[in-house]
């Protein structure tokens, strides 16, 4: 017959059987179970019945929709805000006369080119807007060939880069551009980030 | 490998700033599980698809409102069981046993065979009595013999008190040790 204890054991024996039951409750149901032969039929049964369970489990196939839930938000996202380090509060005021001071310098030499009639490609800068505009990091032990076949995987063209900070512009055809953002996080472990350009 | 709650969070916080490459890394980290859960209760791979996308949705819309008082997994089941709520109602019926498959295996003169009918048959009984059981049953077993969660995180996913898991279970033991017992032995008698 059932004691007391025994169902105080049964109910927490799903718990040991998965595994995730507290140490002390786990030597608790231990000490009992070594004196009682229901609680460990009923244990015996529980371990098959996890067994079942997970046999009962279909294994997932294919990517599970990750291709079209990438094109629906890309789709959806006219804007997506690439990540900007918090800065002191301080640093605004500062960085937006240092801002001043570039503009300035940048009409003079403008006016100054001009001038002179000459035109200078600058080697990374704002690219030609032709296409959905993707800016990626690559990881530092990426090689060139390796980020010339991933960029040829996503069936994107290079139109800008790498910065300073190591960013490339691609770009890509606007219906690829889900399809594409998949085929760089695919790609071998080289991509670092991945993120779409303002346009 | 069961996904770092830690990497998650890392994830979670990119996402909630608009990184898509994050969230992709999200969703092929937890994306199988989340399709395990609703396969389980729809019985149909493609709407277990379905939950998937939309509760992978749903991560990317409200990442920033994660406040971080639970798990992530535990957060992202919630949402999946609310996603799930919603579509159980176009549930279909779990598709049969192929006959054809079960008659090509009971010809054959290897004696592996037999063991490999006697599981899948095995299986099939084990699936027909999930189906038997209530939707909060059946999640139940999933979140403690699937997914092995603790006891606490079962019932912050279920949205009940910890008390009420135990009952839950306690009952879908029951009826699953009354179906099984039921069925093979049914299984016996024809045999004979």
């Amino acid at each position: 017959m059932a004691t007391e204890n025994d169902a105080h054991v049964s109910e927490a024996l799903p718990w040991y059987v998965n595994g995730t039951l507290a140490p002390d409750r786990r030597a608790e149901v231990d000490d009992h179970l070594r004196g009682c032969a229901r609680c460990r039929a009923e244990l015996e049964w529980l371990v098959r019945l996890r067994a079942d369970v997970q046999a009962s489990t279909p294994a997932s196939q294919g990517d599970l929709g990750l291709s079209r839930f990438l094109d629906r938000i890309a789709s959806e996202s006219n804007v997506v805000p690439l990540r900007r380090p918090e800065r002191p509060r301080w640093m605004g005021p500062a960085l937006a006369l240092a801002a001043g001071v570039l503009v300035v310098q940048g009409v003079v030499i403008g006016v100054m080119l001009h001038e002179r009639s000459q035109t200078l490609q600058p080697l990374s800068g704002p690219p030609a807007a032709r296409g959905t505009l993707l800016q990626v990091t690559f990881v530092p032990t990426a090689t060139e060939a390796q980020i010339r076949g991933a960029v040829i995987a996503a069936g994107a063209e290079i139109v800008a880069g790498p910065g300073a900070l190591g960013i490339y512009t691609l770009s890509v055809a606007p219906e690829r551009l889900g399809a594409a953002t998949h085929a760089l996080e695919e790609a071998s472990g080289i991509v670092a980030s991945v993120s779409r350009v303002p346009q | 490998m069961a996904t770092d709650d830690e990497q998650a969070r890392v994830w979670l916080e990119r996402i909630g700033a608009g990184d898509q490459g994050a969230m992709a890394q999200f969703y092929r980290a937890f994306g199988a599980q989340v399709h395990a859960f609703a396969l389980r209760q729809l019985g149909n791979a493609g709407e277990a698809e379905d939950v998937v996308v939309d509760t992978m949705y749903e991560v990317w819309a409200t990442a920033r409102r994660f406040a971080g008082q639970s798990l992530v997994r535990t957060w992202l089941f919630s949402i999946a069981r609310h996603r799930l709520l919603d579509r159980l109602r176009k549930r279909r019926p779990l598709e049969s046993v192929d006959v054809d498959e079960l008659a090509e295996v009971l010809a054959s003169d290897d004696e592996g065979g037999f063991e490999a009918l006697a599981r899948q048959q095995r299986a099939e009984h084990v699936a027909r009595c999930l189906e038997k059981l209530s939707e909060e049953h059946r999640e139940c077993l999933h979140l403690v013999f699937y997914e092995e969660l603790p006891l606490a995180e079962v019932a912050q996913i279920q949205s009940c008190p910890e008390n009420t898991v135990k009952t839950r279970l306690f009952h879908a033991r029951q009826k699953m040790k009354r179906c099984l017992e039921r069925r093979l032995g049914l299984e016996r008698e024809d045999g004979d």
